[in-house]
Parts: structure tokens; sequence; C-alpha cells
């Protein structure tokens, strides 16, 4: 029964997205469990099955309803009146005008700063590169994990990152 | 062979009694089991906890010694690890623990956490079975009695490429648990590359599962590491992407999968490419995305879209180039020469 009851949240777990509680709950039982700890190996087979199949493109008319949808509610948005004024539309226009022209002016700029000093976050660094290299390997069948991890936790302090 | 099969097989087979037993007179030696399904008991995760004491050397290329770090590891059913590597003084120079879901990456001196998730080969496009057996069809798995290791006797396995050359990787497999003691890899060159050695090792104790949790210490700066993603050509190209691929590639390489690395507006394709025990990759970058390889790149290599630079780094030689209007670069465990001739192939 118990296992009945930790089978359900397999999934979850899988996904990451257990609450914490739960998932301690839950791998408690798993270390005890050979049988659930299949059947977690199952799920995730499942997953990554699931992660591998094609996945259709969109249709190319409804993808064009969709856009012009979402331009339509923006648009509407933009023109909205206060509650008992006559709302002009030309103010929309004016505001989207002003938008754009301030925009360009800002991308103008922006394009001689960009064009000669690309940002951190464009550029890719050697460590960068080695690092996805190694990471990569570590899911080989016969990689030596441990020198792996232990050598790309020293190469990672040496290079920049994302900030959560 | 299914894996219950060889499973039951093996158990069959007269593998060595009590550790450290030396064989008396009258005693007929064993005969090795088989290497392949040494081989696959050792690539199933452990089923008992245990903590050890580990050696890692990794030589880097131009330097005279290897750089060598002690490290401890505790390992908890199904998926639990916590790895201290140890300074010169014997303090943690760096926490990893793998509770399951992330992977924890600490460093104390900097106050810096980098969290992303465990490696998991469950979810790459060639499944652990699928990499096993382009593992066998590519590498010849010889077995033979190895010396002992952290107290403890071993079979040593040699793997070597069936298109000849020397032994890519040796692996001494504990006899009883089939734990990887010790790992030595070569370079296409001959020498050594990475190497792990067990020191110590107690199989079997029951782990404190609170060393398996971690959480960022107040103060500490968190970076997100860049989830693992294994996709398909044809995903890449829904992505608005132009693969250019290599059309030729050393002996036993496919393609694998590849992923997707975020550069700002921009993004970067990594491909990968298996021989089921080794990886050579090939990164593809838009022309707005710098390339800062350092000037540790300084070796010309004269390629017909133009000039190159290499080097060779600790994890395998490394080729840049132009081409097309991309940039690329390649990392594998493979000679210039191969690497160049990659290179030229990439249309």
């Amino acid at each position: 029964m118990e296992c009945d009851r930790m089978r359900e949240s397999l999934e979850s777990y899988a996904a990451g997205r257990l609450p914490g509680a739960e998932a301690s709950r839950l791998e408690a039982h798993l270390r005890q469990c050979p049988d659930c700890s299949r059947e977690l190996q199952w799920v995730r087979v499942l997953k990554a099955g699931v992660r591998k199949a094609p996945r259709p493109a969109m249709p190319p008319d409804l993808r064009a309803e969709l856009l012009r949808l979402a331009r339509a509610a923006s648009l509407s948005r933009s023109g909205e009146r206060p509650p008992g004024k006559g709302g002009v539309p030309w103010h929309a226009a004016w505001r989207w005008a002003a938008g754009f022209g301030f925009a360009s002016a800002f991308a103008a700029a922006a394009i001689l700063v960009i064009g000669r000093s690309p940002a951190a976050e464009e550029t890719l660094s050697l460590d960068e590169v080695l690092e996805a290299h190694s990471s990569y390997e570590m899911t080989m069948p016969a990689a030596d994990r441990e020198s792996l991890i232990t050598n790309l936790s020293l190469r990672l302090s040496q290079e920049g990152g994302r900030h959560d | 062979m299914t894996k219950t099969l060889v499973l039951a097989l093996l158990a069959a087979l007269p593998l060595s009694g009590k550790e450290n037993a030396r064989p008396s007179g009258a005693a007929r030696p064993s005969a090795p089991p088989e290497a392949l399904a040494v081989l696959r008991r050792s690539l199933e995760p452990p089923q008992q906890p245990y903590s050890a004491e580990l050696a890692v050397a990794r030589p880097e290329p131009g330097q005279g010694q290897a750089a060598s770090r002690r490290l401890t590891v505790r390992f908890s059913p199904p998926n639990l690890y916590r790895r201290e590597i140890l300074g010169p003084a014997g303090a943690t120079a760096r926490l990893i623990v793998e509770d399951g879901r992330t992977e924890w990456i600490y460093d104390p001196e900097r106050r810096k956490v980098w969290k992303g998730e465990p490696a998991d080969p469950f979810f790459k496009r060639f499944g652990p079975e699928e990499e096993f057996d382009r593992l066998n069809e590519n590498y010849d798995v010889a077995i033979a009695s190895g010396e002992p290791v952290a107290g403890r006797s071993t079979w040593l396995l040699t793997l070597r490429s069936r298109s000849g050359g020397i032994p890519a990787r040796r692996l001494w497999v504990d006899r009883r648990s089939f734990l990887l003691l010790r790992a030595e890899a070569r370079r296409s060159d001959g020498t050594l590359g990475d190497a792990m050695r067990m020191t110590r090792l107690r199989l079997g104790a029951a782990q404190d599962q609170a060393l398996f949790r971690f959480s960022p210490p107040a103060g500490s700066t968190v970076v997100a590491r860049a989830e693992p993603d294994y996709l398909a050509l044809d995903e890449a190209k829904a992505a608005g992407f132009a693969p250019r691929l290599p059309t030729w590639l050393p002996s036993g390489y496919v393609f694998e999968s590849l992923s997707i690395i975020p550069k700002g507006r921009r993004s970067v394709v990594h491909y990968r490419f298996s021989d089921g025990l080794s990886v050579l990759s090939l990164f593809q970058c838009p022309p707005r995305v710098r390339l800062d390889l350092g000037a540790r790149l300084n070796r010309r290599v004269k390629l017909s879209s133009g000039r190159g630079y290499a080097t060779r780094t600790a994890e395998g030689s490394v080729l840049s180039w132009n081409s097309g209007g991309w940039r690329f670069v390649l990392v594998g465990p493979a000679s210039d020469e191969t690497l160049r001739r990659v290179a030229e192939s990439v249309r």
C-alpha cells in the first residue's frame, strides 16, 4: 500500500516538481524498495522517449491567425480609453510613434556600442566550451565520473556564469 | 543478452572469494569471467552505500607533473553523492553534493555555488544500452586479474579500439561489488590522461542522509548552470539553425545529440559525437558571438577555409576556425591531424 502511494509521486519527482518534504519521504522509500526504484527508472525512460518524440510543426495558417490575434489584442490594450471620456485613437498612435522614434535612436546608439564590444553574455569562452564538453562526457557509459566532476568543479571557478 | 541473464551467468561463475586472499599452493586460479559482463556490472549504479578516499590526477599538456587532488566520496543509493575535494592543507576546497535532483558545487573560498542537474544518461538520444552497444562495436574489451586497489581484489578491464591503437581506457573493478576502484585514460598520443584511484573504501556503511542535503550558505553567490539537453538535428532546424556538420569523422563516431547554449540574444549549438567511449564536441557559433578562447590557442593550423588555431588542453585537443560566416570550435581526444580532417569536412 505504501508503494502504491509512493508511485503516484514518481512522475512529479522525475520532473523535479515534488516539494522538498515529499521528495525526501519518497527518496527514503526508494532506498529500501528496489521495485519502486525500477519503476522510477521506467518513468525516466518514458519521459526521455516523449522528449525524443518528434514535435509536429504548427500549421502556417494557425500560426498566422495566432499572431494576428496577438497583435489585435496588443493594439486594443494600447487604445483603451478612460471611462466617461472620449478616447481618441491618435493618442495611442502618437505614443507608438514616439516610442518607435525613441527606440530607433536608442537602437542606433546601441548598435554602435554593441558592434564594438560584445556584451559578456554574448561571449563564449574556452572554459565554457570545455565545461560543456566535460558535462556531456559524464553521461558516457564508462566515464570516470570522479575525475570528470573533480576537474569540472575546479574549472568552473575560472569562468563567469549566470546568477540566480 | 538481457541484463537478467547476464547477472544470472555472472552469479554462477567462480568469482574470487575472500578479499586479500592469497592463493595457496594447492588452489587453482579461477578463470576470469566474461569481460563484457563485468564491464556491464561495473557501469550499473552501486547497490550499497559507501565512503571512500580517492586520488585523481590530470596531466596538463606541456607541464611536467600531473595535477593531483585528493577527495572523499560518500554514496547512498540510489543516487546520492557527496564529494569533498581537499586542498593542500586538507581543508575542503570544493564541496559537490548530488541530492537526486540537483547537483551543487560549492567553492567556500569564493563563496560561490553552481547549481545544475546531475548528468543523466537516460535523457540522451542514445540510451545507456545503445551507448554500451556502440562501445562494444568500437572497442575490444579484455579482462585479466588486476592488482589490488584499496586492499581489494580486482579485475582489470582493458578497452582497446578495434581500429587499432593503444589501450584507450583501463578500469580496475572490485571483484565483489563491481565498483570502479581505479581508472586510467590514454590520449591519442599515448600519454596518460585522467587517472583515478581509490586509496580507502568502506563498503556497506550506512551514510548520514543529512550529508546529502545542501543549501547555499548565506551570502554566497548562486550561479545557474545550463540545463543539459539532448536534441535531434530536426529540432535545431525547427529552432531556425542551419546545422553545419562534418562529413568525415574518426572511425566509430556518430552524431548523438545537440544542445543549444544561449548567449544573450543569440545561441551557440553544441553537437556531440560519440563512439560509445569518447566524445567529440563541435560548437557552431554565429558571427555576433565573440569567441574568447584566450591566448592558449596559439598554434596556427592551415585549413582550406583559412587559418585555424589549436591547442591541447587536459580535456582534449581544441581547434577553432571560421568558415562560411560561422565560427567553429572542435574538442576531443584526437590527434591534431584528425581534428584538422574533421574541420575540413564541415560543410
